[in-house]
């Protein structure tokens, strides 16, 4: 296939001018390199088809990463306010509010970061904002029912004799295709979010619904099998999501990007927590600005933000840090710089021979800079020194 | 025609509980006396009749050698375990090795396994719902500590069907509590159960909410509980009782039968008064026709005072688990108390200090299980039933490695079903077979853990060691069925058993088996990170090798050309000796260093060109 079809199941018409759903935070929804890539071509100016085409991927696999960003809640159809519930729900027992759609549109007003990387439309400022997050009774279950392009082995399960509704079939299903998308909240069928208490309530409604114990004594097929792996996922989406220090790591991360509504490139985000980490360092705050380092030298591993991560991991006395960013650095570059740097986060974490042995190559690769010269010089005459003691 | 209802039975190390829900209401049912308990006891009377519950009890004073009481504590468990050992000392009936290092009881010259003895309660309780219902009752749903393995699971499980039950589900005493306590009512909050029965202690944390139970943590001791108590309160009479008569006491059965009892009784006693009086005349006869008595008073203080270190066990336990578990104390909304053993004040002040909360009075410590295990039935059978329990698996799961260790595949307080799978390698060169030793527990030396089940994997190509890789996976079914796969994954060839009753292996036996099979053991894929590593480590030996003799020429002229030179070479060296030496530690280190140097090598080489 190499045209581009008018329809996309989940989609609709290929017509449309799809817009980015204005909560939809792409670092926390991990998405990958390729997915950014499609997520930063859609601006609500262009239709679907004009997107697809322009990607340069394949037609299909530009389809297949556009309906992974629906079924995520990144993208929004003309018209929406807010990322679809995808198929209605059985409302489980107990009369509970459901607030989702109750709360007004609002408008956002934060200015957009300017950065030349930003692919960002200047409407999607106008942009309604759907309800941000979950709703505070979690009673939606965000999973794509529709099942686009589905497999021979998905249609046969679909038409097996079995005694579950088409609903249950259709969730186990969608599930068990999520299943290495390595993306917990798509799993469990919430919008990324940090509370726990969502987090709770939706695998605790998505086991009344796919926990084998509901179907106990039924006849449930290839199910049996399919259910089974799909809480299964669930379970460990669930431990992923509540494990207790990749929870704080994970709110960090919320309270850092809190004002963000806008998509940008990880490129860009990494510039600015980096930017940001420098202010902090400046301040004195150096725990602070480790955390930030980090994070820019997690989505973007660059021979500059990793310099000053670890000579900033070195002021901090974090010597095993500085030692590890250093390494890479000095992977990235074998300039003496590097390797002085190197030596000096080695010396700080006490490994005085690497020092020595890291010094002795960056003199002998004799730089033209008499300054560094000098320094490397010195620096090994004081390792010497330590190693003689 | 049988019912389709589902009953619960908690089978209690001294008293047995059994319930049903009934138009979504659970309810206990009593026995024909009226009580909602009955005593897990069992007796062979003089004509060779078999005696349950109550009329078991009133009779065990003169029939003391043909009375089971506490069967609990030797069901699943091995002859030559330490539970079985102090048994023998403290049990009036006799205790007997089985044929497969199980426990037997011999009652009137008839040797009784201990899952029949326990079927004979569980029937009991079965006739009782019966009766109580008019119709035949097939399915239950029986209640263990939660700390039960799967021997002692199984072994219930056993009791169940001899007795004429499908046991459709085994679930915790603990777990059962907290859903009689969350039933029908609309909570969501984070709740410990602090369950201290007659024979063990557990403490579990769940979280509740929408009808959902998620057991969180699960823990505690087997051999501790309301007998132990007990057992201080004998201690101290049979102390008392020498220093005065320079008699043991231990000595008579029917003594130590009277002694047990007129225990239990001050020990409850003590629960609502200060003091009780202990009462036992012609307790024993000097032999001289001459009856001793024996006459003495026990406070609550005293009581406190010999079971302090116990109570403080169960708090120390509750801490582990609370942290193991990563829970604050201020995390828990409610304390539900569960067994018998809650009743004593001291018990219930210990438990409100350390959580800083009034324990829950809303539940019946003696029925909230049985209770809990008829609303589980209910769960998995009535289409109206808006309750969930998510279980989690009490023990660790895993198989034996090399070297005698024990390789954990599934940890536990994982929520059941799961599953987990990971690749082992072989350990020796041309090995064709492994052996897999499938074991739960929580050692790191398997012949600490218990045996599950084995099987070998056999046809595996004649290879180097570490090349051939095994896939193995262990399945956890939401009813607990623990099912385990060994794949080659070169060829696909499969083996898999599906873990059921345990076998009776002795330590002994299990310890031979370690020897005899470590040949056969496999690896954990640390092996292949080796030689994933060694690879790597030759790549660059190889490229630096080719760079040397241009290296040096270029850099000879610098200060510290030689020095690097030299450097470079340690480097080389120091990597090929751990590549000899198989460390996988230094090995790395090593070529860190290695690529750093190739590293420069590169550059040195590409600015000269440049």
């Amino acid at each position: 296939m190499s045209t581009v079809p008018a329809e996309i199941a989940g989609i609709g018409s290929t017509q449309q001018k799809l817009r980015v759903s204005p909560g939809f935070d792409p670092l926390k929804a991990a998405v990958g390199p390729e997915e950014y890539f499609v997520l930063s071509r859609i601006d609500g100016s262009q239709s679907l088809r004009q997107v697809l085409l322009a990607t340069g991927l394949s037609v299909e696999r530009g389809i297949a990463i556009v309906q992974r960003l629906r079924s995520i809640g990144a993208l929004l159809l003309p018209g929406e306010t807010s990322a679809p519930a995808p198929t209605a729900m059985p409302q489980p027992s107990g009369e509970r509010p459901r607030s989702t759609g109750t709360t007004p549109p609002r408008t956002i007003t934060a200015p957009v970061i300017a950065r030349a990387a930003t692919p960002v439309a200047p409407q999607h400022r106008a942009t309604p904002d759907r309800p941000r997050g979950n709703s505070p009774t979690g009673d939606a279950l965000n999973h794509d029912l529709t099942l686009p392009r589905p497999t021979a082995d998905e249609l046969a399960a679909l038409a097996e004799a079995n005694e579950l509704t088409d609903t249950e079939r259709r969730r186990i299903l969608a599930i068990n295709r999520l299943v290495d998308a390595r993306d917990p909240y798509a799993v469990l069928g919430v919008l990324p979010t940090p509370d726990a208490k969502v987090i709770k309530r939706a695998y605790f409604l998505l086991s009344k619904e796919i926990h084998p114990d509901r179907y106990y004594g039924k006849q449930l097929g290839s199910f049996a099998l399919r259910m089974s792996q799909a809480f299964e996922a669930s379970s460990r989406a669930y431990a992923r999501l509540t494990e207790k220090s990749a929870k704080a790591a994970q709110q960090a991360q919320q309270a850092q990007v809190s004002n963000k509504d806008q998509p940008q490139t990880p490129q860009a985000y990494a510039g600015e927590l980096f930017d940001r980490a420098c202010q902090l360092e400046v301040q004195g705050d150096a725990m602070g600005a480790m955390k930030l380092f980090a994070a820019a030298v997690r989505v973007d591993p660059q021979l500059r933000y990793l310099r000053r991560a670890a000579s900033c991991a070195l002021a901090a006395g974090q010597p095993r840090t500085a030692v590890e960013y250093a390494k890479k650095a000095h992977g990235m570059s074998n300039d003496p710089s590097a390797a002085r740097l190197l030596a000096a986060a080695f010396r700080a974490a006490g490994k005085l021979t690497d020092a020595e042995e890291v010094l002795v190559m960056a003199m002998a690769m004799k730089s033209e800079n008499d300054t560094l010269t000098a320094e490397l010089r010195h620096d090994l005459a004081e390792v010497r020194r330590l190693l003689a003691q | 025609m049988a019912s389709d209802k589902v009953i619960g039975i908690d089978l209690g190390t001294t008293n047995s509980c059994v319930a049903i829900v009934e138009d979504g209401t659970p309810s206990v049912i009593p026995n024909r006396g009226g009580y909602k308990t009955t005593p897990s006891m069992v007796a062979i009377a003089e004509n060779g009749k078999r005696l349950v519950g109550h009329i078991a009890k009133r009779q065990a004073i003169t029939n003391a050698e043909n009375t089971v009481y506490a069967a609990k504590r030797l069901i699943g468990r091995k002859w030559g375990s330490a539970a079985v050992r102090s048994s023998l000392e403290i049990m009036p009936y006799r205790i007997v090795e089985g044929p497969h290092d199980d426990v037997r009881i011999m009652l009137r010259d008839q040797v009784f396994s201990v899952p029949e003895v326990s079927a004979y309660i569980l029937q009991e309780m079965k006739l009782i719902s019966e009766e109580y219902l008019g119709e035949e009752v097939i399915k239950a749903v029986v209640t263990v500590p939660a700390y039960f393995n799967d021997g002692q699971r199984q072994a219930t499980k056993d009791a169940g069907r001899i007795a004429g039950l499908d046991v459709i589900r085994i679930i915790n005493e603990p777990t059962a509590a907290a859903l009689a306590y969350g039933f029908g009512r609309n909570i969501e909050r984070k709740v410990a159960v602090y369950d201290l029965g007659g024979g063990t202690f557990d403490i579990s944390i769940l979280e509740i909410g929408n009808g959902v139970f998620e057991v969180i943590s699960t823990a505690g001791d087997t051999f501790l509980g309301g007998e132990d108590f007990d057992r201080r309160i004998i201690d101290w009479l049979v102390a008392g009782f020498q220093r005065e008569h320079k008699i043991d006491l231990r000595k008579d059965k029917m003594a130590l039968q009277r002694l047990k009892d007129v225990a239990e009784k001050a020990k409850c006693e003590l629960s609502s008064v200060r003091e009780t009086e202990i009462n036992l005349p012609f307790i024993i006869s000097t032999g001289r026709n001459e009856a001793l008595h024996l006459q003495t008073t026990l406070t609550r203080d005293k009581l406190e005072e010999l079971t302090a270190d116990l109570v403080d066990r169960t708090v120390d336990i509750c801490a582990k688990t609370l942290e193991e578990a990563e829970i604050a104390k201020g995390e828990i909304e409610d304390v539900i108390l569960v067994g018998g053993m809650t009743r004593m004040p001291r018990v219930q002040q210990v438990v409100a200090e350390f959580f800083g909360l009034e324990p829950c009075k809303g539940v019946h410590p003696d029925e909230v299980v049985a209770l809990g295990a008829a609303i589980q039935g209910a769960a998995l059978t009535d289409e109206k039933s808006d309750i969930l329990l998510l279980d989690v698996t009490p023990h660790s799961l895993g198989i034996m490695i090399v070297g005698g260790y024990f390789h954990k595949l599934i940890e536990q307080n994982t929520t059941v079903p799961t599953s987990e799978q990971h690749v082992f390698t072989t350990v020796k060169d041309n090995q064709t077979s492994v052996k897999i030793l499938v074991l739960q527990g929580e050692s790191d030396r398997a012949e600490e853990n218990e045996l599950l089940g084995e099987f070998v994997l056999t046809g595996l190509r004649r290879a180097p060691r570490g090349e051939v890789e095994i896939e193995v996976t262990f399945h956890i079914s939401a009813d607990g069925i623990v099912s385990v796969t060994a794949r080659d994954l070169e060829t696909g060839l499969e083996q898999s058993i599906t873990v059921t009753a345990t076998s009776g292996l002795t330590e002994d036996e299990l310890k031979k088996m370690v020897d005899a099979n470590k040949d056969y053991m496999v690896e954990v894929r640390s092996g292949q990170e080796f030689d994933k590593a060694r690879h790597m480590a030759e790549k660059a030996l190889e490229e630096i090798e080719s760079l040397f003799p241009q290296v040096t020429d270029i850099i000879a002229g610098s200060d510290f050309g030689q020095d690097a030179v030299k450097k470079a070479r340690a480097v080389v060296d120091r990597t090929r000796t751990s590549i000899a030496a198989k460390d996988l530690t230094t090995l790395t280190e090593a070529t860190e260093a290695l690529n750093r140097t190739l590293n420069m090598f590169r550059g040195v080489v590409s600015k000269t060109r440049g």
